[in-house]
């Protein structure tokens, strides 16, 4: 009898030691699962940080060949201008805040706008519309953002001359065209980007706002595809480095712009 | 450890559940249910109707077995980040008996691809249909042929694509609130009463039987419905299109337009041909048309039309903090019901134009 219950002690023993140990197993898989888990989404956060969040998602469920395709797109540089004589007069804590509030400005006014910010290149940002998802309104999206950035620069000079700092100017020039859309650069660091002589132009095309004393300027190519009812005035054509004829450029009316520009005529259907 | 879209940004809910009891007890009488759910939309009766009738477990698939069904249901509510479907889903999954560890294990598994060829196969096109950039081909079909998928099958997946989608964009857009959705499945009564409530989930997924149009399907989308000749999908689809052109709320011109904005958006140059008719029959010849659709303005179009056209585009690919607010916007010009029916098209649409897209030809 003795022996039978010790026996059915030890059973009983047993089976209590086999399951706290498979308990014990469940709680460390549980816990790694957790934080593989957890890991996993920190990852994709981290990663949504450097492309747009949709890539990310094609990244980690394609792989990152996947990531590559011709596409029409317009592409939009801003810069500011005056950036090395704005350097020099404020310190760098100063002058890194003045140019984190450009930057937002302008991520804001694009994001709103359908638009994706692909790089910051100094005080330069390229910015491109449709070369994510297709779009065919991407034209309209790139001016209309053009606008905004104009008018939100208005309410940042307000802002940056009440501290006591110098307002700022910015250039943007816009083009449409083909290019190579993807996950662009070497086997150990890639970005995603877009590639071509539409990014070319468009940064030429921002280096001439300067020239003719405009902030924005759109091609020919953005003209055929605007919405009428924008308001353009055709710049003089201008020869440009790397490009056959030279370049009719148009600068658009709206906000600040508009009235400082005196009377606004239309070039519906001209060229 | 809960969804894993918790960390996703949602809005305030834009709707007023407002009980009916006449209009619930005529969609009981009509459907054969009226869930909770229902109230937010009761104002719209054809998209109460089509929510209903539209529901992927509603005895509409005949080839398809649930547990892919279910795979893709958290597929595309993940690429779609729509928490409210996604809690949903996964609260169903966990009351049918799957525990949170194997829950965790298959949301890993997804993200990670490790799948058994045939279900991998089913995930990439619900992703790649989901995402409509580029849209589907001819090609990803014959994957799914490859993988063993019969042609009734791959109608019946691009269906479910197609329309969780739907019921992505009925949920996002008004921001309906997930919470309670995202605790159900851990809390007490549901854990105690487990295989009660597993018996009633089981008892709500009806499989179909095979079905004809009760008159040939006219219209818009007409080729497509009759891709869909003897499943149940295809009588349910004609009667949720026939109800949306013949509800008043909304003008028929506007809802044209908005099916085409959504087409001509993804890139469907056969959506848009579908609706071209009706717009020439509003009374908007091809040039009118393409003037307003090339800008989503113009001067034929009113306020109202021009804020829905540009709402109708920016529900093709959306951030859901992002359409909430400008959902807001757009609720805060018109009538809940209007604003209902606007939920209904831009998500019918969507659905249709995905689906017209992935299903070119008889499959």
């Amino acid at each position: 009898m003795s022996f039978a219950y010790a026996l059915f002690l030890v059973v009983v023993a047993a089976a209590a030691g086999l399951f706290a140990w498979q308990q014990h197993r469940l709680r460390i898989l549980r816990a790694r699962i957790e934080a593989s888990t957890v890991e996993l989404q920190r990852l994709q956060q981290s990663c949504a940080l450097l492309a747009p969040a949709g890539v990310v998602e094609r990244l980690f469920s394609d792989g990152p060949e996947s990531i590559a395709e011709h596409k029409v797109f317009t592409a939009m540089f801003t810069d500011l201008v005056g950036y090395t004589a704005l350097s020099g007069r404020l310190d760098p804590k100063t002058l890194a805040g003045v140019l984190n509030g450009y930057f937002q400005l302008v991520s804001d006014s694009v994001v709103e706008h359908r638009g994706r910010v692909g790089t910051f290149l100094g005080d330069g940002i390229l910015i491109f519309f449709g070369a994510l998802e297709p779009n065919p309104w991407q034209c309209n999206d790139a001016v209309h953002a053009a606008l905004a950035i104009r008018d939100g620069l208005v309410r940042y000079n307000a802002e940056l001359e009440r501290t006591g700092l110098p307002r700022i100017a910015i250039g943007v020039g816009i083009h449409r065209g083909p290019g190579l859309a993807g996950l662009i650069g070497s086997r150990d660091r890639r970005e995603y980007t877009v590639v071509g002589p539409t990014l070319n132009l468009a940064a030429r095309v921002q280096a001439l706002t300067r020239e003719h004393d405009r902030d924005i300027l759109l091609t020919e190519s953005v003209r055929e595809q605007l919405d009428p009812r924008f308001e353009l005035i055709p710049m003089p054509a201008v020869p440009v480095k790397g490009i056959g004829e030279p370049v009719v450029t148009y600068t658009v009316l709206g906000g600040r712009e508009a009235k400082k520009a005196g009377p606004r005529f239309e070039v519906r259907g001209t060229s | 450890m809960a969804s894993p879209l918790l960390d996703v940004s949602w809005d305030q809910c834009l709707l007023e559940p407002v009980p009916d009891r006449q209009a619930e007890a005529a969609l009981r009488r009509e459907t054969g249910s009226a869930p909770g759910w229902i109230r937010y939309f009761l104002s719209c009766p054809w998209l109460s109707r089509a929510a209903i009738r539209l529901g992927i477990d509603n005895k509409l698939l005949v080839a398809l077995d649930f547990p892919t069904v279910d795979l893709i249901g958290l597929v595309v509510s993940q690429e779609n980040s729509c928490r409210y479907c996604y809690a949903i889903t996964r609260m169903a999954l966990r009351v049918l008996g799957m525990s949170e560890e194997r829950m965790q294990q298959l949301e890993q598994r997804l993200a990670s691809g490790e799948m058994e060829p045939k279900v991998a196969a089913a995930i990439r096109f619900a992703r790649r249909m989901t995402r409509a950039s580029p849209l589907v081909t001819p090609q990803d079909l014959e994957s799914l042929r490859a993988a063993g998928y019969s042609d009734a099958e791959i109608r019946e997946m691009a269906f479910c694509v197609a329309f969780i989608a739907f019921f992505n964009r009925i949920s996002t857009i008004p921001a309906l609130p997930p919470h309670s959705w995202e605790q159900l499945a851990d809390r007490w009564f549901i854990r105690l009463f487990r295989p009660l409530y597993a018996r009633m989930v089981r008892g709500w997924r009806k499989r179909g039987q095979p079905a004809s149009f009760a008159r040939p399907p006219e219209g818009p989308f007409a080729g497509l419905l009759l891709q869909f000749e003897g499943s149940p999908i295809g009588p349910v689809l004609a009667s949720a299109l026939d109800d949306l052109w013949a509800s008043p709320i909304l003008s028929r011109r506007a809802k044209a337009l908005m099916f085409a904005v959504i087409g001509r958006g993804l890139g469907c140059q056969s959506s848009g041909d579908e609706i071209a008719g009706v717009l020439e029959a509003e009374g908007l010849s091809p040039a009118d048309a393409e003037q307003i659709l090339a800008h989503l303005g113009g001067p034929r179009l009113g306020a109202d039309e021009t804020a829905l056209l540009a709402f109708a585009r920016d529900t093709i690919w959306y951030e859901p903090i992002q359409i909430q607010r400008r959902a807001r916007e757009l609720r805060e010009r018109l009538s809940a019901a209007q604003f209902v029916e606007a939920v209904g098209v831009v998500a019918l649409a969507n659905s249709l134009c995905r689906l017209r897209a992935a299903l070119p030809r008889r499959t």
